[in-house]
């Protein structure tokens, strides 16, 4: 029915997350240059790929606000609707990366909150979308919150690289966060399971974003089908032995 | 643009609303920072550094610029001038759109102005309006709370390129709490991601006028307010039309 329904990448993620999983706790030796406890190493896996995922929905969520405001058929509320979702995924993402953070951090510093300035920049980034979701809720018309909320996406969008150059700036910041072994010191073994690891969470984020634009559009049409209990009443006296509509279990 | 400018202006004059908001908010919340908060005493002030930290001071040479003042009263007290001047900002500049919806003036001048038009003399009102109000909160902060400025025209100038940053954006975000259906507390919101840069910039830059360190972030603000305002002005027509 759907022809991306069985792409197959989707049909890779699977054994591909499993084999990453048995590699990352197999394969890969803990690390002992700097971790308090090495085994608690393997957060790059899982950490750092959410982080950069957290960025990365939130410029696409830029890109679709610009093609709603500014692109041809700019108007079209299913661009609308993709910046939500991005935002949806992108604040799941940070959340995520947050949370397993501050983990790490009560292991390896003994607090989960240190005032890094990853940690600021995430949590800046989960006020912005936190305000974008705000925004949203508290206007009713259709039209004029995609236009509000797209501009303020944009807005945010504009102003996030600059916070992240900013805010090792800010007075009370200093990094804890072991930058070294990522840019420099991580072993080949590490260095593809992580990159193995940042794909697998691309491709999963991205099947979430399109499953949920997926369902937007089934809910559009049936929302203009009519009410719901009325088309299931209609369609059983129109075809009794008619099947369940495809696509609601993708 | 001139015509939106000085309808806004005689409003303004006849019924205060923003500047009272703005005003009011400003200096209620200085006068109980000023009250409340300890700004003095050890590790605020170098007076009361112990007589082992000054020697070390002295034999390494390092010049002590101001004796009444650490880098962290400093700090803490530029803080608290960018908070109150931001929430006072983001309170008091919305109610320059929130008033024409209200009094159901916004679909008139939807009417008659172009948004640009209307953008521009709305931008033009609100950096005048936030520059008085920093202007007439500047010196009951000085004298309440009693920073030492080692460099009054950076500070100044800092306050005064920030200021107007501030009201470009507060401008942007003022049209969007307008139109949505929660009027005012939705704008600190919103203002933050957008305006942090400013008050990172401003805070650090204050606080290194006061201490005559370095750090000049006055042209990174001017920068920022010309980016902004640009992006807000491309931006405005799609929030504020019908």
């Amino acid at each position: 029915m759907n022809r991306r329904g069985l792409a197959f990448w989707k049909l890779l993620q699977g054994p591909a997350m499993v084999g990453l999983t048995l590699l990352a706790y197999f394969w890969a030796k803990p690390l002992n240059n700097g971790f308090q406890v090495p085994e608690a190493a393997r957060i790059i896996f899982w950490h750092v790929p959410m982080a950069m995922l957290g960025l990365l929905w939130f410029f696409v969520a830029g890109y679709h606000a610009v093609r709603f405001l500014f692109g041809r058929g700019s108007g079209d509320l299913r661009s609308d609707s993709r910046v939500s979702f991005a935002c949806e995924v992108g604040l799941a993402c940070t959340l995520l990366a947050t949370f397993s953070g501050m983990i790490f951090a009560q292991v390896q510093w003994r607090t989960p909150w240190n005032w890094d300035p990853k940690q600021v920049s995430i949590l800046v980034l989960i006020m912005i979308y936190v305000a974008y979701f705000g925004l949203r809720m508290s206007v009713d018309e259709p039209q004029l919150r995609a236009r509000l909320t797209s501009a303020y996406a944009i807005l945010g969008a504009v102003a996030a690289p600059l916070l992240m150059y900013v805010v090792p700036h800010l007075p009370q910041v200093q990094t804890l966060h072991p930058t070294q072994v990522l840019t420099g010191g991580l072993d080949s073994k590490w260095r593809l399971i992580w990159m193995g690891f940042t794909v697998v969470f691309l491709g999963v984020t991205a099947w979430l974003f399109e499953l949920r634009v997926r369902l937007a559009a089934l809910e559009a049409r049936r929302s203009e089908a009519g009410d719901p209990e009325d088309q299931v009443v209609v369609e059983a006296v129109r075809r009794p032995s008619g099947g369940a509509t495809t696509g609601a279990a993708g | 643009m001139a015509a939106v400018f000085l309808k806004d202006l005689r409003s303004e004059l006849r019924t205060p609303s923003a500047i009272s908001t703005l005003g009011m908010f400003v200096l209620t919340t200085t006068v109980l920072v000023s009250l409340t908060v300890v700004t003095t005493g050890p590790g605020l002030d170098m007076n009361a550094l112990d007589g082992a930290a000054l020697k070390e001071a002295v034999r390494t040479g390092a010049r002590i610029y101001f004796p009444g003042q650490t880098l962290v009263r400093a700090q803490l007290l530029s803080a608290f001038f960018w908070i109150i001047l931001y929430f006072g900002a983001l309170t008091g500049i919305p109610r320059v759109f929130t008033k024409e919806e209200e009094q159901h003036t916004a679909v008139l001048l939807r009417l008659v102005a172009r948004p640009s038009a209307i953008f521009a003399g709305k931008l033009i009102f609100n950096v005048i309006l936030l520059e008085l109000v920093a202007a007439a909160v500047t010196p009951i902060y000085l004298l309440l709370l009693q920073p030492v400025i080692a460099r009054p025209f950076d500070f100044g100038a800092h306050i005064f390129v920030g200021t107007a940053s501030i009201s470009g954006t507060a401008t942007l975000i003022g049209a969007m709490v307008s139109r949505s259906g929660n009027r005012g507390y939705l704008a600190v919101i919103l203002g933050l991601g957008p305006l942090l840069p400013v008050l990172v910039a401003g805070i650090n830059g204050t606080a290194a006028a006061m201490q005559g360190t370095g750090g000049n972030y006055v042209l990174g603000l001017v920068s920022y307010l010309g980016m902004m305002t640009a992006l807000s002005a491309l931006l405005f027509e799609k929030v504020w039309r019908d």
